[in-house]
Formats: C-alpha cells, sequence, structure tokens
C-alpha cells in the first residue's frame, strides 16, 4: 500500500535524522570534554530530551550544537539534511573522455546564452569524465561559473573549493580556481577570506612565467584584491585611507592591462576579457576620485555618464553599468554635500543597480542596491513619511541576499523589520 | 570546561521573529496573500499564526524551499547575530581575551569584524594579524603564514604595539611547536618579522614569571633536540619544569615544548633511546590531564589535545599501534584531536590509520571540507 510505504519512509528519515543529531552531539561533548549533562544544559533541554522523537530539532538547539562545535550553522544543518548515502540515483555514464573537450565549450557558449540549468549540467558531464586532476578541476572552475550566473554563490564557492582540493593540479589551474574563489569571496562580503587568497595567488603569479592561464589568474586576483580593499574604505573620513585607495587603484589597473593584452592575443574573440576589462574602468573612477579628490567631481560626472548609457541586453554593458553605480553611490556619499543632490544621485545608483540585480541575479548588485533602499527607508520613516510595500520582485531580491550573501545576514533582523513588516496581511 | 548556557543559546525572540520576518517576505512573493504563502511551503496557516515558539528546523526548511533557499540558508538567516556595535577598544580587549584563551573561531570573528569595519587603515593589518593567531591557534601554520605577510604589508598603528607583540610572540612560538605533522612554511620569516616590528614593546599579557618559564622550556627543548649529553640532561630539566609550572598557562606551554621537543628529537634517534622521551611526552599529558580536570580551562583542553595526537604520532613512529585495534576510547581522542587540529588529518602517522574509514572522521572530514 502507497500509505504504508510513505510512513515507512518517514519512519527512515526520522531514524535516520535521530542518528545524525546523535552523531554531532557525542562530537560536541567530545570537543568541549563534556558530559552529556554538560551539554543539555549548554543547549537548554534536560539530557534526556537532547534528541527529539522526529529526529528534526528546533532551531535553537540546531544553533547551539554549531556553537558548541565552533562549526557553522549551516555545517550542521548540512549534515542533519542531507539524503541518506546511496539514495541518489546513479548516473549512466553517456560520455566517453575524448567527449571532454566538446563538453567543456559547449558549457561555456550556453552559459554566455544564459542557458544555465544546461551549462551546470555539461560542466557536471564534462568533471565526471576529465581524465586528469586539472581537467576536472577546470570542469568545476565552468560549473562554478554557470553556478555564479544563477545566482547560486553558495554552490559556486563549493565547486571552487572542490577544485582546489583536487590533488595533482596543474599550478596556473589551481592559480585560476583560488582567484576564482577569491571574487567569489569577495561577492558574499568575505573581504578578509578574499584579500588572503588573492593576495597568496598574486604572490605565487609574480614567480611564474607569463602564460594566457596565468595572466588570467592574476587579472582575477587582482580584481578581487583590488574589490576587497576599496570595499572597506569607508565613506566618511577617507583622507588617511588614500594610500590604501592607491594599492587598490593600482590593482585595478593591472587589471586594465592584463585583459587588454589577453584580449588582443585573442583577437577580440573572448567576451569575458573585454567585459572584464570594460568594468574596470568604470571601477577606476571611484579610486581615481579618492585618491585625488579634486577631480571627484569628474569622476562623479564620468560615472553618471556611464550609468545613463544607453543598455543593450549585452551583460557586459549592464555589468559596467552597475559597477558605476557601485562607484557613483560611494563617491556620492563622500563627496556631495547638497543633500538633494547627493539623494537624487544615489536613487539613481541604487535604481540601475537594481535594474542589473533583477535581470541577472547578481547578488552582490543586489545586496548594494538593498543598502540603499534600506538607508532610503529609514530616513522615509523619520519623515514620517509610509514607505511603499515591497513587491513579489523586491521580496526575492531580500530573500536571495539574505540566502547567498553571508555578510548580509547580520543585518537580516533589521532587512526583514523593513521589509518583512509590510506585507499587506491578505488573507 | 564547564558551559556557560548563555554562550550556546541564542535567544528565542529573535529566531521567533526572524521565523515571522522570513514568513512575511514569502506572503510578498505570493502577491501578499498569506493563504497562498501557507500552501506554497505545505503547512497549515494556523502552523505559522499560532507559533508561539522557537520552529522546527523541518518548519525553516519548508519555509526557505518557498523562498529558493536551502535549509542551511534559511537557518544562518535565522540565526546569524546582529551587527555587534562595538568599539574598536571593546574588539581590541576581546581580541588579547581570545588570544588568551587561544580561541581560535572567536578571533576568526574579531578579525572579520575588524575588516568589515574598519576604522582607520591600519585596523585590516591587524585583522590579518589576528587571522594568523587564528590559524596558528588551530595548528594551520600554512595559512598563518599566508596571513602574517598579508598583515605586515598593510602595516599596524603604532597604538597596537602591544596587542601585535602579544599575538606575535604567541604565534612565533606556536608556529614551531604547532604542527609536527604539517610541513614547515615558507613565510616563516613573516613570524620573525611581526616580532621585531614590536621590539622594545611589552606584550599586553605581561606576566614576566609566564614568559621566563616558557624562554626555559625553549631552551630546554633546543638542547634536547640537539642530543647527546646535554640532551639527557635537558630530559630531566625539562621534567622538572613540569613540575614547576603551577599556573595553568605557563603549565599548557611548558607540557607543549615538552612534548613536542620530545616528539622531534624522537623522529632523529634511534627506536632504542626513544623510551624516554615517549615518557617525557606520556608525562606531560599527564600533567596537562589533571590540570584540566580541576580547572576545565579551553586552553588547557586544546594543549593537551595537541599533546596526546604528538603521543599518537610518536607511538605511530614506532610502530606501537594500527587502525585494527583502534577501540571507542581512542576515537573519541583522535576526534577531539580532529576537531581542534583539522590539518592533522594530512599526518602520514595518522593516515597510515586508515581512520578515513571510520564513520565519525568521515562527519568531521566532510564538515571541514
Amino acid at each position: 500500500m502507497l500509505t504504508d510505504e510513505v510512513g515507512g519512509l518517514e519512519e527512515a528519515r526520522e531514524a535516520l535524522a535521530r542518528e545524525r543529531l546523535e552523531e554531532l552531539q557525542a562530537l560536541a561533548r567530545t570537543y568541549r570534554n563534556w558530559s552529556v549533562k554538560e551539554l543539555a544544559h549548554a543547549l537548554g533541554r534536560q539530557p534526556g530530551r537532547l534528541v527529539p522523537d522526529s529526529g528534526m530539532p528546533k532551531i535553537d538547539l540546531v544553533v547551539g550544537l554549531a556553537k558548541a562545535l565552533d562549526w557553522p550553522v549551516e555545517a550542521v544543518v548540512d549534515h542533519l539534511m542531507k539524503p541518506a548515502a546511496g539514495t541518489r540515483r546513479a548516473v549512466v555514464q553517456q560520455d566517453a573522455p575524448a567527449d571532454y573537450a566538446r563538453l567543456y565549450n559547449e558549457s561555456l557558449a550556453k552559459r554566455l546564452e544564459r542557458d544555465l540549468t544546461e551549462a551546470v549540467r555539461l560542466a557536471v558531464r564534462a568533471g565526471a569524465i576529465a581524465d586528469t586532476p586539472t581537467r576536472r578541476a577546470a570542469a568545476l572552475v565552468v560549473e562554478a561559473q554557470a553556478h555564479e550566473a544563477g545566482g547560486s554563490y553558495v554552490e559556486a564557492v563549493r565547486c571552487l573549493r572542490e577544485a582546489s582540493r583536487i590533488q595533482g593540479i596543474a599550478l596556473d589551474w589551481r592559480l585560476v580556481c583560488d582567484a576564482n574563489l577569491a571574487n567569489m569571496l569577495f561577492m558574499q562580503g568575505q573581504g578578509t577570506h578574499a584579500l588572503g587568497i588573492a593576495a597568496t595567488v598574486l604572490d605565487y603569479v609574480a614567480t611564474m612565467k607569463p602564460t594566457p592561464v596565468i595572466e588570467w589568474a592574476k587579472a582575477q586576483a587582482s580584481w578581487a584584491r583590488g574589490h576587497a580593499i576599496r570595499a572597506s574604505i569607508p565613506t566618511e573620513h577617507c583622507a588617511a585611507w588614500r594610500p590604501l585607495a592607491e594599492n587598490a587603484r593600482e590593482d585595478i589597473r593591472r587589471v586594465v592591462d592584463v585583459t587588454s593584452e589577453l584580449l588582443a592575443a585573442a583577437g577580440g574573440s573572448q567576451i569575458h576579457y573585454g567585459s572584464m576589462r570594460a568594468s574596470a574602468g568604470a571601477v577606476l573612477l571611484e579610486l581615481d576620485a579618492l585618491c585625488d579628490p579634486e577631480r571627484a567631481s569628474d569622476c562623479i560626472k564620468a560615472q553618471l555618464e556611464i550609468v545613463r548609457e544607453h543598455g543593450d541586453l549585452t551583460p557586459s554593458i549592464g555589468e559596467r553599468k552597475a559597477w558605476a553605480a557601485v562607484g557613483l553611490a560611494n563617491s556620492a556619499k563622500r563627496f556631495i554635500n547638497d543633500e538633494m543632490q547627493r539623494r537624487g544621485v544615489l536613487e539613481i545608483a541604487s535604481a540601475t543597480l537594481r535594474a542589473h540585480a533583477v535581470a541577472t541575479s547578481n547578488w552582490y548588485f543586489a545586496h548594494q542596491h538593498l543598502e540603499l533602499d534600506a538607508a532610503r527607508r529609514r530616513q522615509l520613516a523619520g519623515n514620517g513619511v509610509a514607505s511603499r510595500a515591497l513587491d513579489a520582485v523586491e521580496a526575492k531580491l531580500v530573500a536571495g541576499v539574505l540566502g547567498q550573501i553571508p555578510a548580509a545576514r547580520q543585518d537580516a533582523g533589521e532587512f526583514l523589520a523593513l521589509y518583512g513588516a509590510r506585507e499587506g496581511g491578505r488573507p | 570546561m564547564h558551559p556557560t548556557a548563555a554562550s550556546f543559546q541564542s535567544p528565542p525572540e529573535q529566531l521567533l521573529e526572524r521565523t515571522r520576518g522570513l514568513f512575511a517576505l514569502l506572503v510578498c512573493t505570493c502577491d501578499g496573500s498569506r493563504f497562498r504563502a501557507s500552501r506554497c511551503m505545505e503547512t497549515d496557516l494556523r502552523t505559522i499564526d499560532e507559533l508561539r515558539s522557537v520552529p522546527s528546523l523541518r518548519l525553516i526548511d519548508r519555509m526557505g524551499a518557498a523562498l529558493g533557499l536551502n535549509a542551511s540558508q534559511a537557518a544562518e538567516v535565522l540565526a546569524t547575530e546582529p551587527r555587534g556595535c562595538a568599539t574598536s577598544e571593546e574588539i581590541r580587549a576581546a581580541i588579547a581575551d581570545a588570544d588568551l584563551a587561544d580561541d581560535s573561531a572567536r578571533l576568526e570573528r574579531l578579525a572579520a569584524e575588524l575588516q568589515r569595519r574598519p576604522t582607520h587603515p591600519a585596523d585590516l593589518g591587524l585583522a590579518h594579524a589576528v587571522r594568523a593567531r587564528a590559524a596558528i591557534a588551530r595548528g594551520d601554520v600554512a595559512q598563518a603564514g599566508a596571513s602574517a605577510v598579508l598583515a605586515l604589508e598593510l602595516g599596524f598603528a603604532r597604538t597596537d604595539g602591544a596587542l601585535i607583540r602579544s599575538l606575535a610572540e604567541c604565534i612565533r612560538f606556536e608556529s614551531i611547536l604547532a604542527t609536527p605533522w604539517a610541513a614547515p612554511t615558507a613565510a616563516a620569516w613573516a613570524f620573525d618579522r611581526l616580532l621585531e616590528v614590536t621590539v622594545g614593546v611589552d606584550p599586553l599579557d605581561d606576566d614576566r614569571g609566564i614568559r621566563a618559564l616558557r624562554h626555559a622550556a625553549w631552551h630546554a627543548g633546543a638542547e634536547l633536540r640537539s642530543g647527546g649529553t646535554r640532551g639527557l640532561s635537558a630530559l630531566a630539566r625539562m621534567q622538572d619544569l613540569l613540575d614547576a609550572a603551577a599556573d595553568p598557562h605557563a603549565l599548557g606551554w611548558v607540557a607543549s615544548i615538552a612534548a613536542l621537543s620530545a616528539l622531534e628529537t624522537q623522529t632523529h634517534v634511534g627506536d632504542g633511546h626513544s623510551a624516554p622521551l615517549l615518557g617525557l611526552i606520556v608525562r606531560a599529558e599527564l600533567a596537562l590531564d589533571e590540570a584540566c580536570s580541576e580547572s576545565g580551562d579551553r586552553l588547557l583542553l586544546v594543549r593537551r589535545t595537541r599533546v596526546a595526537l604528538a603521543e599518537w604520532i610518536a607511538r605511530g613512529t614506532l610502530g606501537e599501534i594500527d587502525g585494527q585495534t583502534i577501540d571507542r576510547v581512542d576515537e573519541d581522542e583522535l576526534s577531539r584531536a580532529l576537531l581542534w587540529f583539522p590539518t592533522a588529518q594530512e599526518s602520514p602517522e595518522l593516515r597510515a590509520l586508515a581512520i578515513e574509514h571510520i564513520p565519525r572522521f568521515q562527519v568531521i572530514s566532510d564538515v571541514q571540507a
């Protein structure tokens, strides 16, 4: 009978969840050298009630367990929720190692066409038949890029970490993996980690003979390091930060130089080099204003011009505009004293970022937009004006940012209070 | 380590409030219809309306899925503590505390906090020095080296001299002691350089008694490693120093230096001479065991775990243990070691025990990956 079968499955799932919870509690006790009583005390439970019958604990128990283990909450949840081993369906191997290059290139092409599900599928197939560690890592990098383009930053980071751990991978590709990882971590707001990884890549790159792969790693790592430093610079009292802004500018200028050379060598056919070069040009304007405040007004004008450029559907154009909008918002906060003018410029920047984020699921830009929007909403609330209710698109942006950008979660309470409280309450 | 409940429990109000906030967000994605939102997450609307206590992981999983998040992301949204409003001085005081407690996880959080809200460019250099200290506390010398290099490049404020000195002294000592299982880092120069930039500055925890004992143990360790008759007298001196270390922090240092110097010496003496060295490791472990049971200090537990690891490696080298004979107590001991020192998984001696086939170690290695 179907109901019996479903009931049996449910029982098996509960038993598995109980087993895993017990396993993690045993690890926490070992780690802290605690007795059961001490663990129960720490988690706010009776010793006999540490594991619920359903195996599915309340969320406070999960959080407490993560703290006891010094692990992120997501690591504990992932372990509790992952399917039982052997429940995944076996994939029928339909490709041969000779198909690797075709699958790899098709995945790249599908990503450019924004058929991202197919791009991921092809990259996974390429990875499955890769006959060398480097090929397997390269397939994971392509898979990560497809995940990133689809807004699955967590998956992208998982792929890149997995690629970096592969033993026997060629050093130049290892550097590409690390540089990509630094970029993803920066996008997720983890500046310290991004800076550390990017700096290590650049140290290595400096000792190696330049090849297109090495140069691409150099461009990516310079981009990540430049951004990690740029994003650390506050919008007030920034005079003391000028030397660091100059370092960041040097990094972004290197991106322009390296991508120009790579683009020339590829005969202009590699769209991602052009896209990065164009975006770097927009990023430089913010750093130029910081390094030379007398030119701030010209830089803001130039940023506004880029933001107002007639766009088309090419991703690179939108990305350049979005980066210009990030810089525009920061420059406006730093250098425009007239409040009305500043608010107007911030509105323009916010709208540009929102448009790009909605079109491409870029959560970094979405986060920047939400921060600007939250500041505006706070200001409106302060003036006694009710801000408008959230529409479905914006609600998805908030959920996406909170899910994919760990750094944004510290503001989760404020975001949810600002946005979630305006649900309208229709039955 | 006796737990303080407050440090492991999240405020239930925050969890409940954010659960309601997430549901409100879901309602927005369903054109304002609460009914449609509850149907999206396959849950009765009354369950949400009548939610008075912390929700279960299953409910969060369903709510997250309806919003396009997986369970772990939704749980993180609920659990992440709000941005702290600690001042720059408070963060520095917290770093000093975490340094004394050898608390790697807390040091990492404080480094991220410094980097996220820097008030001065030198905060970035300090953030990476703190990351180096965090890495060394979990035995990751390579990561510590990379962070120390970056800290030196970014520079420090003169006012942070004492704090940097405290961190640097610990990093330097630990970098030599920390990981008998890992290859030395090429960035070891950065640890010396970190000390040099703060030369003449007194560290924050300027307990001269502990520092003197640590130096004495260090010299005895160096003589032990040099071998010969001087090595023998150093062995006896090390045992005296273990007896003399009454303060838990001093004992932590002396026992670590004694055990790890003995382990290093054991690798280049013949099997016939290794018994007294193994004896010193065991003695250091027992001294820490006793102190741990009395104080429950986190630092002592970490040090004890590392000394126990040294014993495992020493016995592994001598061929005294094999993977077939590992029992539950050994599993506990080894899992504690791998939880505190994840890089120990790289140790050839531990790999030789085929620990990757033990289910508990699979969990640890999966999560740490």
